[in-house]
């Protein structure tokens, strides 16, 4: 019994090292400061604004970065003056000319000039993450220690849209070019820093930056936890480990709202779910083929079955939150017969089978496609559901290695959204297979249109022809949904969801 | 013994070679571009080009797999194509938790599944017998998730003893090493108690008892060490399958180990991460089975020969 014993006491002691040496520095000290915590599904693969991808890193960096104007009201909202404090532009709106603030200084120290800024712009144009976003960019200057000035290839109706959003957040130049690692060393001017080091997987810390040009924040640190199951993390919102789960689905709504302590926020998303095909392959490449399955999908059942009734119904890639939305366009067009006729039109009165491929990673995608299996069946299509890893189905989407499939994309902004899906050029065009010479015309001139009233007449007539060539089907906009503890005020869903934290406040 | 335990590390090698072969050929034959997993759906096909010509993805599969041997047999494992820092940097980071989440694991299967499991067998057909049965098989057919929401329900949500996800400290340990050690005590029970049962009606039992030892004596001195061979591979078993193989139990209670990072490297084909992750894993459920093996010896001197 003693060997026993001496044996699980020197095991214990084994594990107990290497406790010593592992995380531990992960323990979250409370310093008495008004904090809140939140719950992350995985953890920033980076924190700086320029080498990102994924929403949850965007969400993070807007804690620690600030811009210089503020869109994050939406594509109606007025921009409002951030790091500049004003700006003029050229009256060919190919110049920009951005007054800086002179109180603005990094979280090193180190005050804000013009060269961080260019500096920052001209990584942006480069780094393969973000050059997408800069392609209206011609070149950037420094003109004076506090004057930045901007050139355009072409007008460019988004581009202080653009420029607030935070792949364009101010870095400090002296940080970067130091060779420390940025990824994981941030240096901004946002309201909060980093505290601590930053480990990949493990929990971490911002506290309030007192370097901050501007009003100083309710809320002084903000705590980050890595949930990658949200049941665990609706439970900890529950009992207070955490006050903030950004992505909540509708199967949470329930719980949160149940509980007396927790608020539920929700907001239509930029985020449309549609139906592509690949049009290199008979039959989709006849218009009237996909226009039976336009007619066979009942929308509202695919809202009702897949998101619970909470959502909206797309007619197009807008919906009202979006410049140019288009009410005039039919949101479900469903009729059985109609379909039959179209199927009957194109040569396959009885149907055929077909695979749909689904992200299996998305899990309204995956309800979605269950629906419309029966919804097509009914017209004589028989559709084998193909589930793949996001992976395999983003390289199939790209290879052209599909027969139908459900997509999602999310753009704020309509000239990225109309672009993306309807351009000849589109990155989720893909193999170019959709090319309308027409609406290539009207979506380039939509987008270096500075008269709005003109734009949304475009974008309002770029969406009917999308409708009419039927390149994708529309079919919903599912909300975003928010818990969080009672206890925050502000909480908003805006634009981007970026939730910026200096903007709540909290009472204890 | 010392030869014995030499030579059996010399096996691993060509172990370990085989399995690079396999994971490296599957996770390059699998779909998905790294590349562009890494640089996002929206960035220029140049880019990405040139980005896979930096990682080396660009060249046949022969000799990718050539210079990953030739880099891992010099210690260079490469670097994670998502997180951009040395590999080996991140194993440090996350297998103590998941090699500490194990042994307690085990020290909470082997210490409640061996004596009920022994119980169950000298007081065959009573009630702590007819509980361990329907516990064991219960525990068996539970799958982990569940039993670990239910136990977050019950101590993390209503009591509010424990926390519920994370890890700050050993305490946050306690949950998911219970689930686990809930878990694996079944197979640990039931072995233990079947092993006993045949042991104890053996003939030389019989003739302990009837040359008059203590009842107490019979069990733990003769039949224990006679039935517990079995009991120690299936420790080993579990204790291997646990350090690869607590995927969901971590990502439950949002632990960062060894689990999580596989998956998420699978996910992303962060091929490097999921290379390293699979040669430690492997490497530590060698190194179990040997000590298993090494135990055996002392178990049962016969083996020895």
């Amino acid at each position: 019994m003693k060997k026993v014993v001496a044996l699980v006491m020197s095991l214990l002691a084994v594990v107990s090292m290497f406790a010593g040496c592992s995380a531990g520095k992960e323990a979250v000290e409370s310093s008495g400061a008004k904090s809140v915590t939140f719950s992350l599904l995985s953890s920033p693969a980076s924190l700086d604004p320029a080498t990102t991808v994924d929403g949850h890193s965007l969400m993070v960096e807007t804690q620690l970065f600030s811009m210089l104007v503020d869109s994050s009201g939406g594509n109606s909202a007025e921009i409002k003056p951030d790091i500049a404090e004003s700006w003029e532009i050229s009256e060919d709106g190919l110049t920009y000319t951005f007054k800086l603030r002179e109180d603005v200084y990094f979280h090193n120290g180190k005050q804000l000039t013009a060269d961080d800024v260019v500096y920052t712009f001209e990584r942006v144009m480069t780094e393969p993450y973000t050059s997408y976003y800069a392609v209206s960019i011609k070149s950037v200057e420094a003109t004076d220690e506090h004057t930045f000035v901007a050139h355009l290839n072409y007008p460019f109706a988004d581009f202080l849209t653009m420029i607030g959003g935070i792949y364009f957040g101010i870095c400090c130049e002296e940080a970067i070019t130091a060779g420390d690692d940025f990824m994981y060393k941030p240096v901004g001017t946002g309201p909060y820093k980093l505290e601590g080091d930053y480990v990949p997987g493990q929990a971490f810390k911002f506290v309030y930056n007192d370097k901050y040009y501007g009003a100083e924040p309710d809320i002084k640190e903000i705590n980050f936890k890595i949930q990658p199951d949200t049941n665990t993390a609706v439970i900890s919102l529950q009992n207070g480990e955490v006050d903030f789960i950004p992505a909540l689905t509708v199967n949470d709504i329930e719980t949160i709202e149940s509980d007396e302590d927790l608020a539920l926020y929700q907001a239509p998303s930029y985020t449309i779910h549609y139906v592509c095909f690949n049009k290199n392959n008979a039959p989709w490449n006849i218009k009237e083929v996909r226009q039976a399955v336009n007619y066979a999908i009942n929308k509202q059942d695919l809202l009702d079955g897949a998101l619970n009734g909470i959502g909206a119904i797309a007619n197009a890639p807008l919906n009202s939150l979006h410049l140019g939305y288009n009410e005039n366009i039919p949101f479900n067009e469903y009729d059985v017969e109609a379909a039959k006729a179209k199927l009957a039109e194109a040569g396959y009165p009885d149907g055929f089978s077909c695979s749909l491929m689904v992200n299996s990673n998305n899990a309204i995608s995956m309800k979605v496609a269950q629906i419309m299996q029966n919804q097509l069946a009914q017209i004589g299509i028989e559709v084998s559901v193909e589930q793949l890893e996001k992976a395999t189905w983003s390289d199939n989407l790209n290879k052209s290695n599909f027969e139908i499939a459900l997509g999602t994309l999310n753009w704020a902004d309509t000239n990225n959204m109309v672009t993306y899906l309807y351009h000849t050029d589109g990155g989720f065009n893909y193999d170019r297979v959709y090319s309308n010479p027409v609406m290539d015309e009207m979506i380039e001139k939509a987008s270096q249109t500075l008269d709005t009233e003109e734009r949304v007449k475009l974008y309002n007539q770029i969406v009917e022809l999308g409708h009419e060539d039927l390149p994708i089907i529309c079919l919903l906009f599912p909300n975003e949904i928010v818990g969080a503890n009672k206890n925050i005020d502000g909480i908003k869903i805006v634009d981007n969801c970026y939730f910026p934290v200096a903007t709540w406040t909290l009472n204890q | 013994m010392l030869k014995y335990v030499s030579k059996r590390l010399v096996y691993l090698i060509p172990v370990l070679i085989g399995i690079v072969f396999v994971v490296f050929t599957i996770m390059y034959f699998s779909p998905g571009d790294p590349a562009k997993l890494i640089l996002g759906d929206r960035a220029p096909e140049e880019q990405v080009e040139a980005l896979r010509h930096e990682l080396g993805l660009d060249l046949p599969y022969h000799q990718q797999l050539f210079n990953y041997i030739k880099g891992a047999v010099q210690g260079d494992f490469g670097d994670s194509y998502q997180l951009r820092m040395p590999v080996w940097d991140i194993i440090k980071l996350r297998f103590p938790l998941t090699l500490q989440l194990t042994t307690f694991t085990m020290l909470i299967a082997v210490l409640i599944g061996v004596p009920v499991g022994i119980l169950s067998a000298v007081k065959q057909y009573s009630v702590i017998d007819a509980f361990s049965v329907v516990f064991a098989l219960l525990m068996a057919s539970i799958p982990a998730f569940w039993l670990g929401m239910l136990l977050m329900l019950l101590f993390s949500l209503n009591l509010g003893w424990l926390p519920s996800s994370g890890y700050e400290g050993l305490k946050w340990l306690i949950l998911p090493s219970v689930t686990l050690g809930f878990i694996n005590c079944a197979t640990i029970m039931r072995m233990t108690r079947s092993s006993m049962l045949e042991v104890v009606r053996q003939d030389f039992i019989r003739t302990a008892r009837a040359k008059g030892a203590a009842e107490k004596r019979v069990i733990f001195k003769h039949a224990l060490k006679n039935a517990i061979i079995p009991v120690i591979t299936v420790v080993g078993n579990a204790f291997g399958a646990s350090l690869g193989g607590a995927v969901v139990t971590e990502t439950v209670f949002g632990l960062p180990g060894m689990g999580t990072q596989i998956i998420t490297a699978i996910r992303q084909k962060d091929n490097p991460v999921v290379l390293a992750s699979v040669i430690v894993i492997a490497l530590a459920f060698s190194l179990v089975n040997l000590i298993v093996d090494i135990l055996y010896t002392y178990v049962d001197p016969r083996i020895r020969d």
